[in-house]
């Protein structure tokens, strides 16, 4: 399963939540306010650090873009994808689960 | 609403301003004074160019208060006060005159 | 005079673009900027994400308003306060924020510590946050 997280994991407990029930071989992509997390140097990082032995992560690059968050600060093993990465993101799992 | 130049459609909204500030021209500002049966001078065009430079750099419609404090800074005080820009646009200055520069509507002023 | 004007206060709280609070505080803030009040502007929690450097929200067709942001002194809000515990929490610093150049050239961008914004939020007439 495909989870999409759009919430700020500084503001919302939503990524955390997704990351404790996802299943061991899910896929994870980071959206809109949630791509912070993805970055270097945030309080949330080891959330991340730790969820990445379990899953794949990926992030939206138009919206690191958009945010000017820069892709070379990314926390390593986090992947960023662009619109077609998603639509393939979405294909290759049976469903998708946007957590909101 | 619309604007029609040469066979082109510019969407605008119910009061004339247009949708997309990137579709603007100089004949697209030529044709909306004229529309208000005004021609547009030297003086108009510097007060075009600077709103346009304003909304550039910072995505905003100044009202008109912050528009006379700003041309202040670039021309100088003959032409930074509010009798000057109403000759210039007697419909009110920030209104038409950010119309015709292609610039969203200013909030909260005339 | 003086006596009359108050002191407000807005403080941002939200990240840009995700939720529109961001673009409406900045609405607010510009549309009370007429009654000449002494105002100041907070970025707290998510809300220094909204004065990081280099946004590009034409990629997603959106108003990059972070260059607003610079308009702000011309009506008169001369301090734009960033909290600097917030901007640790998300591995930030002064560096990673666009700068607000006032008349004289100084920034209004100014990084402040919690101590002295809790004692500057105990002053204000009114706080309205977003």
């Amino acid at each position: 399963m495909l989870h999409t997280v759009n919430k700020s994991s500084s503001e919302k407990s939503t990524l955390v939540s997704c990351l404790r029930l996802a299943a061991d071989d899910a896929d994870i992509l980071l959206i809109e306010d949630a791509v912070y997390a993805a970055m270097t140097g945030t309080q949330t990082e080891s959330i991340i650090q730790s969820a990445l032995a379990r899953y794949q992560i990926y992030v939206l690059e138009p919206d690191l873009e958009c945010r000017g968050l820069d892709k070379s600060r990314l926390i390593s093993g986090v992947k960023a994808v662009g619109y077609d990465g998603f639509v393939e993101l979405s294909v290759k799992n049976s469903a998708v689960h946007s957590w909101l | 609403m619309t604007l029609e130049l040469d066979g082109k459609m510019y969407p605008t909204d119910p009061e004339g301003f247009l949708v997309d500030p990137e579709e603007w021209s100089e004949d697209l500002a030529r044709k909306m004074a004229e529309d208000d049966r005004c021609e547009l001078g030297p003086d108009h065009w510097q007060a075009i160019y600077i709103l346009r430079e304003y909304y550039a750099q910072y995505a905003i419609a100044p009202p008109i208060r912050i528009l006379i404090r700003h041309m202040g800074k670039k021309l100088g005080r003959e032409k930074a006060n509010s009798p000057y820009l109403y000759e210039l646009f007697p419909h009110g200055p920030a209104k038409q005159a950010c119309r015709y520069a292609g610039l969203p509507k200013p909030t909260g002023c005339i | 005079m003086d006596s009359l004007k108050k002191r407000i206060m807005y403080v941002n709280r939200r990240a840009p673009y995700g939720t529109v609070y961001a673009l409406e505080a900045l609405d607010v803030v510009l549309a009370g900027a007429v009654f000449e009040q002494e105002v100041s502007v907070v970025f707290l929690d998510d809300g220094v994400y909204q004065l990081r450097r280099g946004q590009n929200p034409a990629v997603l067709n959106m108003k990059d308003f972070s260059k607003t942001f610079g308009a702000l002194p011309d009506f008169d809000v001369m301090y734009l306060y960033v909290d600097e515990e917030s901007l640790v929490q998300r591995g930030m610093t002064a560096r990673d924020l666009i700068e607000v150049p006032r008349e004289d050239d100084t920034d209004a961008v100014t990084l402040i510590s919690s101590t002295d914004l809790s004692s500057l939020m105990d002053q204000q007439d009114v706080v309205l946050q977003f």
